[in-house]
């Protein structure tokens, strides 16, 4: 794919009657790369993805999806003819069949694929003349996957893919998405509260907080580069300002110090020696701590 | 497939129209030989407005013609007619299930297309709801050793659509205001009383609406309404195209 960025976003803001729900929002999501989205419930990410497929109209900043501005009618349509999207809700046709919905479906995208199609419905297990209304939130989920796949999609764009889903069917769904962005050099977008999810099959991850970008980048250098250093003092810990680049967070408890940096450890430990620590230590820290102390930094 | 899909939408709106309007047509063609018989045997006092109205309906059942012009072309028909242009007019991506209109809308197509295809297709099943009871009144007549024009019934048809298109329209536009599929009907049933109204308060002319879908002017003898017929298809292909252009605006 020619495109090095297929999702970017500058100073993306977004006011809905005077409420601010993006901040301006920063965002590169690579080509071929899953990126997970993270956030809080509120912090913009169902806003942000309105955006970028054309459903809401950003209130200053830029947006493009392929090189192409979201904000243009035409452009827009383009988009999403190389996009395949799963909502949160999962939302479908109730008075539709499955193979109604899929027909339906399959004439927006001259380029439908029958192959994938006959393929995801027996590995689904979709029943093709059961009603939409009649199935089950993990069929619904799976069927909208199938919508997503089936039309050889450039981008998917997956807004909580699998919530509400039992752990069987959310690894079914985690596995396809997989093997389709491998099979297929795909890019995969997706939000989600599940960082176990974001965890097991992103490469790379945005974390976002009140319309802003906290964190954004390749999952293993977050993995790699964040580490928690904890400064033990001999009084209470005093309040410095850290001076070196990639500290995140320092908190402060009695006599104990806990900096969270992005940029290793050796520039905090260095800094930290002027403040005479009785002890140090650093441990790597998980997705769900930088998500945690990434969030919690802005209360 | 977004004229189809448009259709089906609306479909059980379309069909419940569909039996609806023809059978009632159907029986005010029935029915003629009975209004006959007692038309000659009631003489209705003329004092109140009810009372005239009355005598008028009766006048003009003398003939075949003016019997049916009064009893389906200027009231049932009408009414039916303008009651099916708001119910098929109103609804559409605004009132459909938030998470369905999501995946609608993430549809490689335009909102501006989809709003088209919709109003496209209620106003072919508008049509067909007009013409199909005016055929209907053709076919049925000989049961009752009548016959009416097919031309008389076509024209009849065509005013009746044009003028329940602008009340489509209207409850088309308001849809793409309101969240639910209730609130177009009534303020499109209200502004359709309200038409009748300044209809019986001014003396209704030839520029009035409802006299179109009468067909008023055609039964006198004044021929076609061309520059109403006109009219209504501005009015409405506005309100239609006033309504595409203000839900494409919209945030989801």
């Amino acid at each position: 794919m020619a495109d090095t960025f297929v999702i970017e976003t500058a100073g993306l803001r977004k006011t809905y009657d005077g409420i601010e729900a993006l901040r301006g929002l920063e965002l590169a999501v690579p080509a071929g790369s899953i990126c997970g989205f993270l956030g809080r419930t509120g912090a913009g990410k169902t806003t942000t993805i309105k955006i970028l497929l054309g459903m809401a109209r950003p209130t200053a900043g830029r947006a493009t999806v392929f090189g192409l501005p979201v904000d243009s009618t035409a452009a827009s349509v383009a988009i999403r003819s190389r996009t395949g999207f799963v909502g949160d809700d999962k939302g479908l046709y109730d008075a539709m069949t499955v193979r109604g919905m899929i027909r339906y479906t399959a004439s927006f995208y001259p380029q439908w694929s029958r192959e994938l199609e006959e393929r995801y419905l027996r590995r689904f297990e979709l029943p093709p003349e059961r009603g939409i209304k009649a199935l089950s939130r993990g069929m619904r989920t799976k069927l909208a996957l199938l919508l997503a796949l089936c039309h050889g999609a450039d981008l998917l764009v997956l807004d909580e893919p699998t919530t509400g889903l039992d752990p069987a069917a959310t690894e079914d769904v985690l596995q396809t998405l997989v093997g389709h962005a491998a099979e297929r050099g795909t890019t995969v977008f997706f939000s989600s509260h599940q960082l176990a999810d974001v965890e097991q099959i992103a490469d790379h991850v945005a974390i976002i907080d009140r319309g802003r970008t906290m964190v954004a980048g390749v999952l293993d250098d977050l993995r790699q580069n964040y580490r928690r250093i904890q400064l033990v003092f001999d009084g209470d810990a005093p309040a410095h300002t850290f001076e070196t680049k990639g500290v995140e967070r320092v908190r402060r408890a009695g006599r104990v110090m806990t900096v969270l940096s992005s940029a290793g450890i050796d520039g905090v430990l260095g800094e930290a020696r002027q403040l005479n620590p009785v002890s140090t230590d650093s441990a790597p820290v998980t997705l769900k701590d930088i998500f945690l102390d990434t969030v919690a930094a802005e209360d | 497939m977004l004229f189809q899909h448009a259709f089906l939408e609306t479909r059980w709106r379309f069909l419940i129209g569909l039996v609806v309007l023809p059978v009632s047509a159907a029986f005010v063609v029935l029915s003629y030989p009975q209004v006959m018989a007692l038309s000659q045997s009631v003489t209705p006092a003329t004092g109140t407005a009810i009372g005239r109205e009355i005598a008028e309906s009766m006048e003009l059942a003398k003939t075949y013609d003016g019997y049916f012009w009064s009893q389906w072309f200027r009231q049932n028909g009408a009414q039916l007619g303008g009651l099916f242009a708001a119910i098929i007019g109103t609804g559409g991506l605004l009132s459909q299930a938030a998470s369905a209109r999501l995946f609608t809308l993430s549809l490689p197509v335009s909102r501006e297309r989809l709003l088209a295809a919709r109003a496209a297709a209620g106003l072919s099943q508008m049509l067909a709801l007009t013409v199909v009871p005016a055929l209907v009144i053709v076919l049925v007549s000989p049961l009752v050793s009548r016959s009416f024009p097919l031309l008389d019934a076509l024209v009849y048809a065509i005013g009746a659509f044009a003028g329940c298109a602008v009340l489509f329209s209207l409850a088309f536009f308001l849809s793409s205001m309101f969240g639910n599929v209730w609130t177009p009907v009534v303020l499109t049933m209200c502004a359709g009383a309200v038409l009748a109204a300044l209809d019986q308060i001014t003396g209704a002319d030839r520029f009035s609406l409802l006299q179109m879908i009468h067909g008023e002017s055609y039964f006198h003898g004044l021929g076609v309404p061309w520059p109403m017929l006109l009219l209504s298809m501005l009015v409405s292909s506005a309100l239609v195209y006033a309504g595409i252009r203000h839900f494409a605006r919209q945030d989801f």
